[in-house]
């Protein structure tokens, strides 16, 4: 290699730290210091993950000290404790770790707890896993996995009613822990009894054949007999069940009860009623919404909850819905109620997760809703919305700040005010199609095919929009005017659309493209009449000379 | 050499560079776990089988790429998703407990090309659902939510 830097001794040290090489790392290390490379935080983090993979307490500790005393021009931070405690942690030194904790300058992060809570599981160390698991729950309430540790650490000393009291705590907290599975095994490991526990939200695999009060006294009564019976216990996850009794004489025969009901237990159904929401949901995940909203939910109660999950509901598509050709009772009122039952549905399952809105014909109100309850809205594509006005457009932009591509094709009661203020608050906009018809609906569309009207759009979108990759104005009546600046504004535009531009003479259009440098494609007006364009110099000419279907989208 | 122990009780020995495609039993042989058997009381020796032959095709996924053996994994994913409701079910069902990522990607990819354009009464006879939803329920989600096309006709063909 031509040039050997901090950088790529640090990825040698990181790498060799990984592979559990710890002595190659150190003397790559001593190569660096030899060299005259001078080791940054990464280097130090990277020599001491090192140590800490390979168990070399001494070397650990020695180079520690040196970061101590500033041979290496910085303190140790954080991570560099974290790092040496759990090194002193994996290796048993539990107390060194401790102190080391204890000295430390400022409060201790998650990472430090979380190695010293590590090695005490390692090394058996009940009493000061406790507490180090009690630290994470103080700096992490939110993670379900501390209070598990800790629920299963009262597990195994014995303190049930303190396990109870971890998984109350959860309770009352609104965690849930992802489903489990657990065993118990025998010391001979022959017998395994399996238990499902899930917090909560739990689809007990064996619900259809026992009802769930039953199974899982069963389970408790069976369990305990076990434990009672056989000292060498391993589990993950404990079972529902009340104070443990100390001691539990079990005769021959519970002994075979138990098993019997282990086997029950083990035994494999096949039911895909019963397959695990997560498993489920990658499934369905995979359908279109058409087969989602016509069968997945009507198949049973499960599916139906499936359906509604948020990761099913961030993207709401209807755009191959509409290729069809059925356009005439798409403009009655009845359908624009359906368009709007429907996204009021997926608005409220997506629980603030929608990021892809693409429909056609949905009113005012809807749009409303998803600018209230939509923070994390990147695509909104609402073309042919005749309803849509610019009240519910300003609510997009001060609702929907990571907004960066729009459709407003179409939409005739939006204006150049909506445009201004979504170019203010949506800085990520990147696409937007405006596009228009001719006079297909003169009377809707009559004021927007004002020429001084596209100047307005065009002037807002120059304005308030220079990150714009991709615009496209189709049958924009923008004059020169309007061209110019966008071309000024937007000098990011890679994709521009201007096709039926009639207002805009094709000088114009060069002197555009000349001042966008980063153009790579551009529409004109009308590539047929291209030649024609020279002979008359001017658009406008050409203007009634349109026939309208030609330019039908 | 990793010895894994299904529901009853048969053991198999699997290669540890085959067997770390799983998550939980590499997360096992990190944390010093896996030094004797490790038993999978969710599975049995039917669908540990059709895993353990799943994980040594794919042993070396990157390796595949470059010797062009791409197409031969292909095939080989082909033929192994080619298999029956009951047992696709439970090697989905191993798959999310033992972690592997791949294996669970392909077979809930082959689960949802299945159930594709189907009927709500074809996907209740494949899979043997019962269905727990009352009329009134159904008519519920129907108001509140409902699809606002006419679509084209569903498969209802059961296969």
């Amino acid at each position: 290699m031509k040039c050997r830097n901090v950088y790529t001794r640090n990825a040698v040290i990181r790498g060799l730290a990984l592979a559990k090489s710890g002595e190659e790392a150190l003397r790559w290390f001593l190569i660096m210091e030899r060299e005259n490379v001078k080791p940054d935080e990464v280097t130090l983090l990277a020599v001491l993950c090192a140590c800490a993979y390979s168990g070399m307490v001494e070397q650990g500790r020695e180079i520690f000290s040196s970061l101590m005393s500033g041979k290496y021009g910085f303190p140790p931070g954080a991570e560099h404790y974290a790092c040496m405690v759990d090194l002193l942690a994996r290796c048993g030194h539990l107390e060194d770790a401790l102190s080391m904790i204890k000295e430390m300058p400022g409060e201790p992060t998650k990472s430090v707890w979380g190695a010293l809570l590590a090695g005490c599981r390692l090394h058996g160390n009940r009493e000061l896993s406790e507490f180090a698991a009690w630290k994470l729950i103080a700096l992490a309430p939110r993670n379900s996995a501390y209070y598990v540790v800790l629920a299963n650490l009262y597990g195994e000393m014995g303190r049930w009613n303190d396990a109870e009291k971890i998984r109350t705590l959860m309770k009352e907290r609104g965690l849930l822990k992802d489903l489990g599975s657990s065993s118990v095994e025998l010391e001979d490991q022959k017998d395994l009894l399996e238990l499902l526990s899930g917090w909560g939200c739990s689809t007990l695999n064996h619900r259809s054949r026992f009802d769930p009060e039953h199974r899982e006294n069963s389970v408790g009564s069976t369990t305990k007999t076990l434990l009672g019976a056989l000292p060498k216990l391993c589990w993950e996850h404990y079972p529902r069940m009340g104070p443990y009794p100390a001691q539990i004489q079990i005769s021959q025969e519970s002994q075979k009860m138990a098993d019997e009901e282990a086997k029950i237990e083990a035994r494999p159904i096949h039911n895909w009623a019963e397959l695990t929401q997560l498993c489920l949901i990658n499934i369905l995940s995979r359908l279109s919404i058409e087969d989602l909203w016509r069968n997945a939910r009507f198949v049973c109660k499960h599916w139906f909850q499936a359906c509604k999950d948020p990761k099913l509901n961030s993207v709401i598509d209807l755009e191959t819905q509409f290729r069809e050709s059925d356009n005439e009772s798409r403009s009655k009122p009845e359908f624009e109620q359906k368009i709007d039952s429907m996204i009021r549905s997926v608005v409220g399952w997506s629980d603030g997760s929608l990021t892809h809105v693409r429909v056609k014909h949905c009113s005012d109100r809807s749009i409303a809703l998803i600018a209230e309850r939509s923070p994390n809205l990147q695509v909104l594509s609402i073309p042919s919305c005749p309803h849509v006005t610019d009240k519910a457009m300003s609510e997009i932009a001060f609702g929907c700040p990571l907004l960066s591509e729009l459709d407003i094709s179409f939409c005739y009661q939006i204006s150049h005010r909506s445009l201004a203020l979504i170019g203010q608050h949506c800085p990520s906009l990147r696409i937007l199609r405006r596009n228009l018809m001719t006079r297909l609906f003169p009377s809707e569309q009559e004021s927007f095919l004002r020429p001084h009207h596209g100047d307005y759009e065009a002037a807002a979108i120059g304005k308030f929009m220079p990150q714009l990759v991709q615009l496209e104005l189709r049958f924009s009546p923008m004059t020169s005017k309007g061209l110019a600046l966008i071309s000024e504004g937007c000098v990011n535009l890679e994709h521009l659309d201007l096709f039926g531009c009639t207002n805009v003479t094709s000088r114009d259009i060069a002197n555009a493209s000349s001042s966008l440098k980063k153009l790579k494609t551009l529409k004109k007006p009308n590539l047929s009449l291209e030649s024609n364009t020279e002979r008359y110099g001017h658009w406008q000419l050409y203007d009634d000379r349109f026939q309208t279907d030609f330019f039908r989208i | 050499m990793v010895k894994l122990k299904s529901n009853d009780d048969k053991e198999f020995e699997v290669e540890e560079a085959a067997v770390i495609q799983s998550e939980m039993i590499k997360n096992m042989i990190e944390d010093g776990c896996a030094t004797s058997v490790i038993p999978l009381p969710n599975i049995d020796s039917k669908t540990l089988i059709k895993v353990i032959e799943y994980l040594n095709k794919h042993i070396n996924m990157g390796k595949a790429a470059e010797t062009g053996e791409e197409d031969d994994l292909k095939e080989f994913d082909e033929q192994f998703v080619n298999m029956g409701w009951e047992e696709l079910f439970d090697v989905i069902m191993a798959a999310n407990y033992l972690n592997i990522h791949e294996l669970m990607e392909l077979c809930c990819q082959s689960a949802a090309d299945r159930l594709k354009n189907k009927s709500v009464r074809a996907v209740r006879e494949m899979l043997k659902i019962t269905n727990d939803l009352t009329e009134e329920e159904e008519q519920e989600i129907i108001n509140d939510a409902p699809w606002a096309f006419e679509g084209p006709e569903i498969d209802d063909t059961v296969n």
